[in-house]
C-alpha cells in the first residue's frame, strides 16, 4: 500500500491557531501546569442494505483543552471554531485552575521530540517522521481510500455482498450487508510537539437471520481502504449456509469441557484476561488485583500466557494492514508502542494514560503507555486498550485440533466481561463446533437454552490450562509480522464509553473451561 | 414552547426549502437541531476522602439532517450531520445524491398532527439552568453520605450532570421541541479489610437530581459491601429458580417489547402480533403473576417520555401485554404503510403489573433459589429471546433458611420460559436509565422482584 492518509487542508486554518490557545492556557504556569491541545474531525460514511436501504455521513469536529495540574485533569470540550470564543474559553478554564487549591506534587514535563526515543518506534511511523519535526503528520497506509468511494460504489458493495448470498440460499429471513469508511484525524499540539494523525478504518459486515431468529455473520476490516473489507468466497458461503444448521443445532448440556478458541474468542479471553485488570485508572484506584499480584511476583498463568497490548499494528501475520484498535499516537499525545502486559503468567506495570503514570498505583508511578483514550472529544479520559493479543505458538491448527479427543472449536465472539478485582472472567461466542477423536464432526452446538455461549473461569485457573497454541499461520514464511491477528473489535470498560480496541491471537487449546 | 431557532438553523430551512422547488426529486427532509451541555467529574479516593481527578465541561451545538428523494420506483433517504462551518448548500448536495442511491419502497411522510402534542415534563429544569449549583448540592450529598458509610473504602466515583434540547422541523410542517436533562452518578467501594477480592459497583441515574437519593443510594451500597463474604462458585445445574431485580426484569421486558414492534414483522424477524398469547395459560405453575405491560409516554421526568414519536406521531399511552396476550404491536408511519396498518403511536416507559408476594414471601416459594445480586453483564438477545451472563454475585439459599455467597458460574435463560411461570413482588423499583453509547434508554416502573422458575440453568462446579 503506497498511499497514506494525508492531513485535511481544510483543518489547516484551526491547526494553525491552537499553539495559541496552549499559550493561553499554561504560558507563565509551565512550572504548575501542563496544557495541551487537541482538535478531533472524523469523516465517516456508511450503506446499509437489507430489507432497507440507508446511508449516512458525518463530518464532524471537536476540540478539547486540557490543562493538567493538582493531580487532577481540567477540560473545557467544544464543538464551537469561532476563535474568539475559543480564546475565551481556554481563559476561563486557566482562570478556573488557578482558583482551585493548588498541588504541586504532580507536575508534568512533557517530552521534546529530542527526548522520545524514536527507534522503538513501528518502522511505519518512523519512515513518516521528517528531519524537520516542527509538524508531524501520521497517515494511515492504504490502496482505496474515501476520494474514490463513491454512494454508488458503497450501493453496489453491499447489492454484491447481499445478492451473492441469496444466490446461494434464498430461504433466509433477512440478508443484509454494512459499509462503514471513516477517516478520522486527530491533532495534537503542546508545548513541544504539534502531531497529527489520520486513521483510516473499514469495515465490510455481511449477515443474515435465520428462520428463528439466529445471526451469522461476517466481518471483514481494519486501517486501509475499501480492500481490507473484502467479502471472501467463503465468508459468503458461511453467511448463507451456517443459519439453517444452527435452527438444527443441538443444545449444550451446562459444564466443563475441552475447548479450541480461534483468533476471534482467544482475542476476547485476552481483552478481558488481564487486560481489563491491566488499565492503569483502575489499578490506581484499587479496582483491580494486578498491582497486589505484581507486588507479590505471583505468577497468574502458565508459560504459554503471554498478552500484549499494542497501538501499533500495522500488520497481522500475512495481511499488510492493522485493525482499528490502531493509532500512531494516543488522546494525550503519547506515541504508540508496543507492551506486555502479561509474560509467561507474570504481571508488568498497568496500561497507563497520563495521570495514571503520574499518580502510580501501590507499586508507585509507572511509565506512561499509549493507551490514554476517549470516546469522543465530548467525553472523559480513561486508561483504555488498544490491541490485545496472545503471542503465538508452534502448533498448526490441524495439530491443535488432533490433541482433543471430545471437545469444542469457539470460533465467533460474542461479547466479554471481566470482573478485575475478583478476576472472573467471561467471554461468548456464537456457536461451538464438536471435536471427536481428534476431528472436527461438522456438529454445531447452541448454548442451554438456544442461545449464544458464555464461556466463564477465574482468571488464574483460566490462563493456567493453556495447553498449546498454534502459529500466526501455518505456513509462515510469507508473513509480513510477527503479530498474530487481530480482529475489528470495540470496548465498553464496564459497557459504558465505547471506543475501538481490536483483539486476537493464535488458536489456543484449553484444558477445560466452564461453557454454558 | 418553542424557542426561535438559531440563525443556522434558519439557513439551513430556507435553503432546504429553496432546494426542493430546485431539484425535481426532492420530496422530503427532517432538520434536528440538538445542543447539549455536560459537566463530568470523575474522583478517586485520596486518603480517605474523593477528590476530582477529572473535571469537564463540554457544550456541543450539531444539526442533523436526513432527506427522502424520488427515485422513480423507489424512495431514497440519506442523512448527514451539519457543523456550523459547512457550506450549507453543499451538505444538501451531498445528501441528495447519497439519497439517490439508496433505494426504499415508497411511503408517505408523516403530515402534522391535527391533535397538538400534549404537554410532558422530560427535564429538571433546575440541572438545565443551574447545573453549578446542583453539582455543589449533589457533592456535599456524596461528601456526607461517605462520611457516614463506616468499614467501606470508596474506590472511585463518577457524576455527570448533562441537559440538552432536540428541535425538529419537516418539510411537511411537523415542528418539535423537547428539553432533557439526566444525571448519572455510579460509586465502586469495597470493604476496608486486607486482601479484598470482591468490590461493589452501583449506578443510579435520573431526569432529576431530586429523585436521585443520593444518599440512601450510597449508604445502601456501602451495606451491600459490608455484606459481601466468602464466595464459591454455584453448582451446575440445568434448571434452577432464580430471584432477580428490577434492572434485569426490565431488561427482560424490553427484549418482549421489541418483539412487538411491527418494524420487525416487515424485515421478518421474529415478533409478536397483536392476539398472540407468549405463556400457555392453561399450564402455569401455581402462584405464576399475570404479566401485564403498560407503555406511557407521559410520565414526568421519565427517560421514556415524549409527547411524540421518533416520526412525529402523538405520543398515546396503551396496555400491550394483558395476562400474557399482546394487545397492540407497535406501529410507526412508515412501517405501518408497508404493512398496511394503521399507525398508533404507542410508546413510553414501561409499566409492569405488581403482584402480592413480598420479597421475604418469593424467597419461600422455591426450594434453593439463587438471587442474583449482580450479574457481570446480562446480554438478551431480542431476537432469539435467550440470555446469558456470568454471575458477579449472588446469594444461594438453602432449604434451612441461610445462605451462602456465590459469583463465578454462567447462567442462562429462555425469556419466553422465565415469563412462563414467573411471580412478581409487590413493591415497586423503578429503572430509568437514559441512553448512551451502549445502551438504549430504559423507563421502567414495576415490580422490584421476579421469581423465575421456569427457563434457567447455570453451570459451575
Amino acid at each position: 500500500m503506497n498511499k497514506k492518509v494525508t492531513f485535511p487542508s481544510e483543518l489547516n486554518d484551526i491547526r494553525n491557531f491552537l499553539p495559541e490557545l496552549v499559550k493561553i492556557l499554561e504560558s507563565g504556569y509551565e512550572d504548575r501546569f501542563y496544557a495541551f491541545v487537541m482538535l478531533e474531525a472524523k469523516q465517516q460514511q456508511s450503506m446499509m442494505l437489507n430489507t432497507t436501504q440507508s446511508t449516512q455521513q458525518t463530518d464532524g469536529r471537536g476540540i478539547v483543552m486540557r490543562i493538567c495540574a493538582n493531580g487532577c485533569n481540567y477540560e473545557s470540550s467544544a464543538n464551537c471554531f469561532d476563535q474568539d470564543i475559543l480564546r475565551n474559553k481556554a481563559e476561563k478554564l486557566r482562570d478556573s485552575v488557578l482558583a482551585e487549591p493548588q498541588n504541586d506534587t504532580m507536575v508534568y514535563q512533557p517530552l521534546t521530540w529530542d527526548q522520545e526515543n524514536i527507534s522503538d518506534l513501528d518502522p511505519l511511523m518512523q519512515e513518516q517522521l521528517q528531519e524537520n519535526l516542527k509538524i508531524v503528520h501520521f497517515g494511515t497506509p492504504y490502496e482505496q481510500g474515501a476520494e474514490e468511494l463513491t454512494t454508488e460504489k458503497m450501493s453496489a458493495w453491499v447489492n454484491d455482498v447481499r445478492k451473492q448470498v441469496l444466490n446461494k440460499k434464498q430461504e433466509l429471513s433477512m440478508v443484509g450487508a454494512l459499509l462503514i469508511q471513516k477517516v478520522i484525524t486527530k491533532t495534537f499540539v503542546d508545548r513541544n510537539k504539534n502531531m497529527s494523525q489520520s486513521l483510516l478504518s473499514t469495515l465490510g459486515y455481511g449477515y443474515a437471520v435465520s428462520k428463528k431468529g439466529l445471526t451469522v455473520r461476517s466481518i471483514n476490516g481494519g486501517m486501509g481502504g475499501l480492500e481490507v473489507a473484502t467479502m471472501t468466497s467463503e465468508n459468503i458461503n458461511h453467511i448463507a449456509f451456517m443459519p439453517e444448521k444452527l435452527d438444527n443445532a443441538s443444545h449444550l448440556t451446562p459444564g466443563r469441557y475441552k475447548l479450541i478458541t480461534g483468533p476471534d474468542v482467544t482475542g476476547v479471553i485476552a481483552h478481558e484476561a488481564f487486560g481489563h485488570t491491566q488499565e492503569g485508572d483502575t489499578c490506581r484506584y484499587g479496582r483491580s488485583c494486578a498491582p497486589g499480584l505484581k507486588k507479590t511476583n505471583t505468577k497468574v498463568g502458565n508459560d504459554h500466557a503471554t498478552i500484549i497490548n499494542n497501538a501499533a499494528v500495522f500488520a497481522m501475520g500475512k495481511q499488510n494492514f492493522g485493525t482499528n484498535g490502531s493509532h500512531f499516537f494516543d488522546d494525550e499525545g503519547q506515541l504508540a508502542r508496543k507492551q506486555v502486559i502479561l509474560d509467561k503468567g507474570i504481571l508488568s506495570s498497568p496500561m497507563n494514560d497520563l495521570l495514571s503514570s503520574l499518580k502510580g498505583d501501590i507499586n508507585g508511578p509507572a511509565p506512561r503507555q499509549s493507551n490514554g483514550k476517549r470516546e469522543s472529544w465530548s467525553n472523559p479520559i480513561m486508561a483504555r486498550q488498544t490491541n490485545t493479543y496472545f503471542t503465538a505458538g508452534d502448533k498448526t491448527v490441524d495439530e491443535l485440533i488432533a490433541m482433543v479427543d471430545d471437545g469444542f472449536l469457539a470460533q465467533h465472539a460474542h461479547g466479554g466481561m471481566e470482573d478485575p478485582k475478583g478476576m472472573g472472567l467471561t467471554a461468548g461466542t456464537e456457536y461451538l463446533e464438536e471435536i471427536k477423536q481428534g476431528k472436527l464432526t461438522g456438529k454445531i452446538i447452541l448454548g442451554p437454552r438456544g442461545g449464544h455461549i458464555e464461556l466463564s473461569d477465574p482468571v488464574p485457573k483460566l490462563l493456567n490450562s493453556i495447553i498449546a497454541k498454534s502459529k500466526i499461520d501455518d505456513d509462515t514464511s510469507c508473513d509480513e509480522s510477527d503479530i498474530p491477528y487481530n480482529k475489528w473489535g470495540g470496548c465498553g470498560k464496564y459497557h459504558k464509553e465505547a471506543v475501538e480496541a481490536g483483539c486476537g491471537g493464535p488458536y489456543i487449546l484449553w484444558e477445560g473451561i466452564n461453557c454454558g | 414552547m418553542h424557542p426561535n431557532p438559531s440563525d443556522f438553523f434558519q439557513s439551513c430551512v430556507t435553503l432546504l426549502k429553496q432546494s426542493e422547488q430546485e431539484i425535481p426529486e426532492f420530496i422530503g427532509w427532517e432538520l434536528i437541531e440538538t445542543t447539549r451541555n455536560s459537566i463530568q467529574h470523575l474522583y478517586q479516593n485520596n486518603n480517605g476522602k474523593l477528590s476530582a481527578h477529572q473535571k469537564r465541561t463540554v457544550e456541543a451545538i450539531s444539526y442533523h439532517l436526513e432527506v427522502f428523494t424520488n427515485n422513480g420506483e423507489t424512495m431514497g433517504t440519506g442523512s448527514l450531520n451539519i457543523q456550523v462551518f459547512h457550506d450549507i448548500k453543499h451538505r444538501i448536495n451531498i445528501v441528495m445524491e447519497m439519497a439517490k442511491n439508496s433505494h426504499n419502497p415508497s411511503w408517505n411522510l408523516l403530515e402534522p398532527p391535527v391533535e397538538p402534542y400534549p404537554e410532558v415534563i422530560t427535564a429538571d429544569f433546575e440541572i438545565v439552568n443551574n447545573v453549578n449549583s446542583v453539582l455543589n448540592k449533589l457533592e456535599g450529598e456524596i461528601e456526607d453520605a461517605i462520611s457516614e458509610s463506616k468499614n467501606v473504602i470508596v474506590n472511585s466515583a463518577e457524576l455527570f450532570l448533562n441537559s440538552n434540547s432536540i428541535q425538529r422541523y419537516t418539510n411537511t410542517g411537523i415542528k418539535t421541541y423537547k428539553v432533557g436533562s439526566n444525571v448519572y452518578f455510579e460509586i465502586a467501594m469495597e470493604a476496608d479489610q486486607e486482601n479484598n477480592t470482591q468490590e461493589v459497583l452501583n449506578i443510579k441515574t435520573s431526569l432529576s437530581a431530586n429523585d436521585l437519593n443520593l444518599k440512601d443510594f450510597i449508604l445502601k451500597t456501602a451495606q451491600e459491601t459490608l455484606a459481601l463474604g466468602h464466595t464459591s462458585e454455584p453448582k451446575t445445574s440445568e434448571d434452577v429458580n432464580i430471584l432477580v431485580n428490577e434492572d434485569v426484569i426490565a431488561d427482560l421486558c424490553l427484549a418482549l417489547q421489541s418483539q412487538i414492534s411491527c418494524v420487525r414483522e416487515y424485515h421478518r424477524l421474529p415478533y409478536l402480533q397483536a392476539g398472540q398469547q407468549i405463556y400457555d395459560l392453561k399450564n402455569r405453575k401455581k402462584g405464576s403473576s399475570p404479566l401485564n405491560i403498560t407503555l406511557d409516554p407521559f410520565l414526568p421526568a421519565m427517560t421514556d417520555s415524549s409527547a411524540y414519536t421518533r416520526e412525529g406521531l402523538v405520543a398515546k399511552k396503551a396496555q400491550i401485554i394483558n395476562d400474557g396476550k399482546v394487545m397492540f404491536q407497535l406501529i410507526n408511519n412508515r412501517f405501518g404503510q408497508y404493512l398496511k396498518k394503521e399507525p398508533n403511536g404507542i410508546t413510553g416507559n414501561m409499566l409492569v403489573d405488581t403482584d402480592a408476594y413480598s420479597y421475604e414471601d418469593l424467597k419461600t416459594k422455591e426450594e434453593n433459589i439463587i438471587e442474583i445480586i449482580k450479574f457481570s453483564s446480562l446480554l438478551v438477545n431480542s431476537q432469539k429471546m435467550t440470555w446469558s451472563s456470568e454471575i458477579k454475585l449472588a446469594k444461594q439459599y438453602h432449604s434451612d433458611g441461610t445462605y451462602t455467597m456465590i459469583k463465578g458460574g454462567v447462567m442462562s435463560g429462555n425469556v419466553w420460559d422465565n415469563f412462563a411461570d414467573a411471580m412478581f413482588s409487590s413493591n415497586t423499583g423503578i429503572v430509568n436509565f437514559p441512553p448512551n453509547s451502549y445502551n438504549d434508554a430504559k423507563g421502567y416502573v414495576g415490580p422490584a422482584w421476579m421469581l423465575i422458575r421456569k427457563g434457567v440453568s447455570v453451570v459451575g462446579v
